[in-house]
C-alpha cells in the first residue's frame, strides 16, 4: 500500500469520526418503510392524489380525465409550469398535469421518473429487465414502451415526442431513438463493447437536429453528436468537446442564443458550468466555475445557475453577465424556468414548502403556492411539451 | 405500479421467494438492526454522498426504506447490511447522474484545488477535495475498498460491476489522486 492509499484510508476514517447522532432513525425508518409498503400495495391512486394538486391556469380549456377526481387548490401558476415537483427522490408522489390538471402520482419504489412528456410521465422501470415506461394520464401503472433498457440515461426531445436510449439484446447494445408514446424505433445504431470505445455510451440531451451522446467517464469522456440522417455516431463537435470531462449537459437551440450558433452547457472537471458555442470550433464563450448550471430559458437568451444552495443567479446567455439574482436564505429545494421571464423555486418554510415565482425583469418574487410538508427532498422532473 | 410490470431490484436477490409482508417480530428485527447499524451506515452514506451529512441522512433513509420492503426476503444478517450498502451506493449513483437536471441544490460546490490555495490547504484536505471531485462511481469504489475494507470481488458485488471494472476504477481514481496531489499547488 503506497502513501496515497494509506492517507486515503486515514482521511476517510477521520472525516467520519464525528458523525451526528440520529436517535430516532430506527423509528422513522420503520415508519417510512411501512408507508412505502402501503404505497406499494395500495391501489388507491386517488387517495394519494388527495395530497396536493395544482390547477394550472390554461387547463380549464383542456378536458380533464373523467375517471379521476380533479385535485384541489387552484394555484396561480400561469401557463404550463416547467417545474413539476417530484416529492421524494424515487419512490413518491409526482405532481403532473395530464390533461392540464396536476395531481399527485405514486411512483413505485425503484422506478425513476425521467421526464414529463405530453403523453404522460416517462419512468425507468426498475427490475430484472429494465424498461422505459410511460405512465399515461389515465393509467394506474406505467406500460413498458422500450424494453431491454441497458442504462438509466435517457435523452428526451424538447417536444417530448422522441427519446434516445441504449438498449441491449442478444444482438448486442444499440443506441436507439424511439417515437413517443408508441415506442416505435425511428433509427438505431450498433455500439461496440464499452471496452473498445473507451467506456459506457450515454445519451445526454437533444438539440434540434441531433442527439448529444457521451462516451466514457471523467477526463476521457468524448462528446459526440448523433445527427439526423446519420446511421452512425460520428463527429466530435468539431473537436471542441472531445475529452472535456463530465458531459452532464443542457442544450439551447434557439437561433439567438450565444451568437446565433446554439449553445450547450457542460459540467466538466474544472467548472460546474461552461456555456459553449456549437459547431463554431472556438471553445467556450464563458464559464461559471462556482455555479451549477440549471438550464437555459425557453428562448435561450438566459441561463439559470445556482450558487451554493441558497441563491439563484440569472445570466445573459451571450456573455454571462448577471441579469438577476434571487437569494433564498431558507435554502433551495428545487428550481427551474417557468417562462422567459419567470423562475420558480421551492423552499422550506416551517412544515410547509413554498413555491415562489420570481420575475427576472422586475427583480421581484412572490409566493405562488404552498405545499404540504414532505419529509423528503422535493425534486423537479425534467419537463417537455 | 412499475413493480407489476417488472420485478423490483429486490426480487433479483431471491427470485424464488415470494414477497413476504413484514410484520410483528420482523418489524422489531428491522428496528433493532437499524438502531444497531445506523451509525456505521450513516458514515458510509456520508462518504458516498460527497461529505454532506444532511444528504447522507436522506440517502440512508431511502436505502433503509428499500431494505424494509425487502426485509422478509433477506434472512441472512450479513446480507442485510450488504443489501443496505448496495442500495446506498446505487442510490447515490442515481442521484448524482440526475444532478444535471438541476433537481438537487448541492449544499456546497466542490471547490477546485487551485494554485492560490496552495499554502493554506494541507495535503489531507486536498486529498479529501480531490476525492469529492472524482466521478461518483470511482468515489464509491474507493469508499468501499478503503473505508469499508471490502475486497475487489465484494466491491464488485455491492456495486453490480465486474471485478475488472472495480479494478480499473480503483486504479484510475488512485492515479488521478496521485497525479493531482503531486501537481504544483495541489496542497
Amino acid at each position: 500500500m503506497d502513501r496515497v492509499e494509506a492517507d486515503l484510508r486515514d482521511e476517510l476514517a477521520r472525516r467520519v469520526a464525528v458523525a451526528p447522532p440520529l436517535p430516532h432513525l430506527a423509528d422513522s425508518a420503520l415508519r417510512r418503510g411501512k408507508q412505502a409498503r402501503w404505497r406499494r400495495t395500495s391501489l388507491a391512486v386517488v387517495a394519494c392524489a388527495a395530497v396536493v394538486g395544482l390547477a394550472v391556469g390554461v387547463t380549464s380549456a383542456l378536458p380533464s380525465p373523467p375517471d379521476r377526481a380533479p385535485v384541489v387548490a387552484a394555484l396561480p401558476l400561469e401557463g404550463p409550469p416547467r417545474v413539476p415537483l417530484l416529492v421524494g427522490p424515487e419512490a413518491a408522489e409526482v405532481l403532473d398535469w395530464p390533461g392540464g390538471v396536476r395531481r399527485s402520482r405514486p411512483v413505485a419504489d425503484g422506478d425513476i421518473p425521467v421526464a414529463q412528456v405530453p403523453s404522460g410521465l416517462l419512468v425507468v422501470l426498475d427490475g430484472a429487465a429494465p424498461a422505459l415506461g410511460l405512465l399515461g394520464p389515465n393509467d394506474d401503472e406505467p406500460r413498458a414502451v422500450v424494453p431491454g433498457l441497458a442504462g438509466q440515461d435517457i435523452a428526451v426531445s424538447d417536444d417530448g415526442r422522441r427519446a434516445t436510449v441504449v438498449v441491449s439484446d442478444p444482438g448486442g447494445r444499440r443506441l436507439q431513438e424511439v417515437e413517443l408514446p408508441s415506442g416505435r424505433v425511428v433509427r438505431t445504431v450498433g455500439l461496440a463493447p464499452p471496452a473498445s470505445v473507451g467506456g459506457e455510451v450515454r445519451p445526454v440531451a437533444y438539440s434540434a437536429d441531433a442527439v448529444l451522446v457521451s462516451v466514457g467517464t471523467g477526463p476521457q469522456t468524448l462528446t459526440l453528436l448523433w445527427e439526423r440522417g446519420d446511421d452512425a455516431v460520428v463527429g466530435e463537435l468539431d473537436g471542441v468537446l472531445g475529452a472535456l470531462g463530465g458531459a452532464d449537459a443542457g442544450f439551447s437551440d434557439q437561433p439567438d442564443a450565444v451568437g446565433g450558433r446554439g449553445a450547450f452547457s457542460v459540467a466538466d472537471e474544472q467548472c460546474a458550468t461552461r456555456v459553449l458555442e456549437l459547431r463554431n470550433g472556438d471553445g467556450s464563450p464563458w464559464s461559471l466555475c462556482d455555479e451549477t448550471f440549471a438550464g437555459f430559458s425557453p428562448d435561450g437568451a438566459a441561463v439559470l445557475a445556482v450558487r451554493g444552495s441558497d441563491a439563484l443567479v440569472v445570466h445573459d446567455a451571450d456573455g454571462g453577465d448577471v441579469t438577476g439574482r434571487f437569494d433564498v436564505p431558507t435554502g433551495l429545494r428545487t428550481y427551474g424556468w417557468e417562462s422567459n421571464d419567470t423562475v420558480l423555486y421551492a423552499t422550506p418554510s416551517g412544515d410547509r414548502t413554498l413555491v415562489v415565482r420570481c420575475s427576472v425583469s422586475r427583480g421581484t418574487c412572490a409566493t405562488a403556492a404552498e405545499l404540504p410538508s414532505t419529509d423528503r427532498t422535493p425534486q423537479p422532473v425534467r419537463t417537455t411539451g | 405500479m412499475g413493480a407489476g410490470l417488472a420485478p423490483s431490484r429486490e426480487t433479483m436477490l431471491s427470485p424464488d421467494r415470494p414477497e413476504v409482508p413484514v410484520r410483528g417480530s420482523a418489524d422489531a428485527d428491522f428496528h433493532a438492526f437499524v438502531a444497531a447499524r445506523s451509525p456505521a451506515l450513516l458514515r458510509t452514506a456520508y462518504l458516498l454522498a460527497g461529505g454532506d451529512w444532511a444528504l447522507a441522512e436522506d440517502l440512508l433513509q431511502v436505502a433503509l426504506t428499500k431494505t424494509y420492503l425487502a426485509w422478509g426476503r433477506i434472512q441472512d444478517q450479513n446480507a442485510r447490511e450488504a443489501y443496505v450498502r448496495t442500495t446506498l451506493a446505487t442510490t447515490a449513483t442515481s442521484w448524482w447522474r440526475r444532478r444535471w437536471h438541476g433537481e438537487r441544490a448541492t449544499a456546497v460546490l466542490p471547490e477546485r484545488v487551485g494554485t492560490d490555495l496552495g499554502a493554506q490547504v494541507d495535503e489531507r484536505d486536498a486529498l479529501w477535495r480531490l476525492l469529492l471531485r472524482l466521478p461518483v462511481r470511482q468515489r464509491a469504489v474507493l469508499v468501499l475498498r478503503f473505508y469499508e475494507d471490502l475486497s475487489e470481488a465484494e466491491t464488485a458485488h455491492t456495486l453490480g460491476l465486474s471485478p475488472g471494472t472495480v479494478k480499473s476504477h480503483t486504479s484510475r481514481a488512485l492515479a488521478r489522486l496521485r497525479t493531482e496531489l503531486t501537481s504544483p499547488g495541489a496542497t
